[in-house]
């Protein structure tokens, strides 16, 4: 049995006709933008899905697009509104028609956009942010480091072709002071959705030269107001918030505070304002090292004037003083020598005769003294003679009788009386071991010797 | 003065000292040509930072910019 059939075509424009029979109305969505590009005749084609909030797992997908003439409305509108533009990532109200074409399928189109929910999306995202960062203890890190007194080494982050960039080196190197100042550009995408990505690999190549730098400087500058939401991711944040360095944040975004903005060192609103900032400090430095050096010059000069002046007047009471002294002295001198001429040819003349009186009395006196002398050594040389002859008589009669004493004890006398001297080999024997059996010894007596053999 | 690697703060501080030195006159006249001296070097250490470039400087900048 053959079945009837249908073509394609016909089924797909059966679909066709239930849905738009069924679905007439539009319906406001919530979706997340997953894809969005712009063709060259101003329509948007984009891709919607819907994760599991939990498991992030894709749980609905559809096609949609904007066509031209509704697109060149919303764009601006939404752009205005929310400082941001359609990108990748973001979750956007839409109010949509369901369409099927029989050749290109099911597709959503969207008629009209309410910045608001997406704008509270983001403030959502913002605060989550935020908060994270305070729970970390990190938010205030960059903002509580100090912003070194001249910040000369400049590492910046920025797109080399960006006009921010350009403006914030002229302004920098055409400064009105002739400051010297050394930027180095750590090139970033500033936009789009490699942004985030490309300035974390900027900040941590900064991180590594890090020692060679007093600042870092962010700057978007130019380009469109939109594609803001990077600064409010907390990667780059929780990076910037932590870095070493004090941050400058030249975002250039006049409306609303990215988290970067909120948590970076300093926040300026243009690249222009933040090269501003920089020569500010280094001429604030340079005129307080002026003022300085001018209060040095101006005390120093008191100081030396005050003590000139104080030199001025010592000398003056010196003079004064001296002049006075000499002055008494002076006086005192005449004085002294008019007492000396009057008082000293009385005196002389005193002296004088005191001088001849004492001559007189010492003439007299010095006879005496040798008579007296001479009188006392006459009779001491008596007494003298009697003493010397009285000890030689005394010395002569000890002699006497020492020699009697001498005489008798002569060993002749006393052989003479019985005594003898026995020796061996000529030495006297006084001891009986000082010869044995058979030593012939001789003995000597007054008148001849006697040889004799020891027997014991 | 021990031969210290001087930085602005360093060079801010000594100036920020001598002034008050002097301005308190607790400075004997004698040390005064000294401290002048001093003050004089350390503000043509500033003055020269600030406004003459450093060729090692611009040559470590350019050696940064060359590898990245």
């Amino acid at each position: 049995m053959t079945h009837e059939y249908i073509s394609l075509l016909e089924l797909n424009n059966l679909v066709k006709e239930v849905l738009k029979e069924n679905l007439t109305k539009t319906y406001w969505l919530v979706a997340e933008i997953s894809e969005i590009r712009q063709n060259i005749s101003g329509h948007c084609y984009l891709e919607f899905i819907q994760k599991d909030d939990s498991s992030d797992s894709l749980l609905a997908k559809a096609r949609a697009n904007i066509w031209a003439n509704t697109y060149r409305l919303i764009k601006p509108y939404f752009e205005t509104s929310t400082n941001s533009s359609l990108a990748q990532g973001m979750k956007i109200l839409v109010n949509v028609s369901v369409e099927f074409h029989e050749l290109y399928g099911y597709s959503l189109t969207v008629h009209d956009i309410d910045p608001a929910y997406t704008l509270g999306d983001m403030e959502q995202k913002r605060t989550l942010t935020i908060q994270q960062l305070v729970a970390d203890g990190i938010f205030d890190m960059n903002r509580q480091l100090e912003m070194p007194v001249v910040p000369q080494r400049i590492a910046v982050i920025s797109s080399e072709t960006a006009a921010g960039y350009g403006d914030f080196i002229s302004q920098l190197k055409n400064n009105e002071y002739g400051f010297v100042f050394y930027p180095c550009l750590f090139q970033a995408y500033m936009q789009g959705e490699d942004a985030e990505i490309s300035i974390l690999n900027a900040i941590d190549k900064i991180f590594r030269y890090v020692e060679n730098f007093d600042v870092v400087v962010i700057i978007r500058g130019g380009g469109s107001r939109a594609e803001l939401s990077c600064f409010d991711s907390y990667e780059l944040a929780s990076n910037i918030c932590q870095f070493p360095l004090p941050v400058i944040a030249g975002i250039g975004h006049e409306r609303d505070q990215s988290v970067v903005d909120m948590v970076a060192n300093t926040r300026v609103k243009t690249p222009t304002a933040g090269a501003t900032f920089l020569i500010d400090k280094v001429s604030g430095f340079a005129s307080e090292i002026e003022t300085m050096s001018e209060t040095i010059v101006d005390k120093a000069k008191n100081l030396i004037d005050n003590g000139k002046h104080n030199i001025e007047i010592v000398s003056e009471q010196l003079t004064f003083f001296a002049k006075n002294i000499v002055q008494q002295k002076k006086e005192n001198l005449i004085r002294a020598g008019y007492r000396f001429t009057t008082g000293s040819s009385k005196k002389i003349s005193a002296n004088s005769a005191v001088l001849t009186e004492i001559e007189s009395r010492l003439r007299y006196s010095w006879h005496d003294v040798f008579k007296n002398q001479n009188n006392k050594i006459k009779v001491d040389n008596n007494k003298l003679v009697v003493f010397v002859k009285s000890m030689l008589h005394n010395q002569n009669m000890k002699i006497l009788s020492d020699q009697r004493i001498v005489f008798q004890c002569k060993p002749e006398t006393i052989i003479k009386k019985g005594f003898s001297i026995t020796t061996f080999n000529g030495k006297t024997i006084k001891n009986i071991f000082e010869v044995t059996n058979g030593d012939q010894i001789e003995t000597k007596l007054v008148n001849g010797k006697i040889l004799s053999i020891v027997k014991k | 003065m021990a031969k210290q690697e001087l930085t602005y703060n360093k060079a801010f501080a000594e100036l920020e000292k001598i002034v008050s030195l002097i301005e308190n006159e607790e400075i004997e006249i004698d040390n005064l040509a000294q401290q002048v001296k001093r003050a004089a070097e350390l503000l043509t250490f500033c003055k020269e930072k600030l406004y003459s470039s450093e060729a090692e400087i611009n040559k470590i900048m350019k050696e940064i910019g060359e590898k990245e």
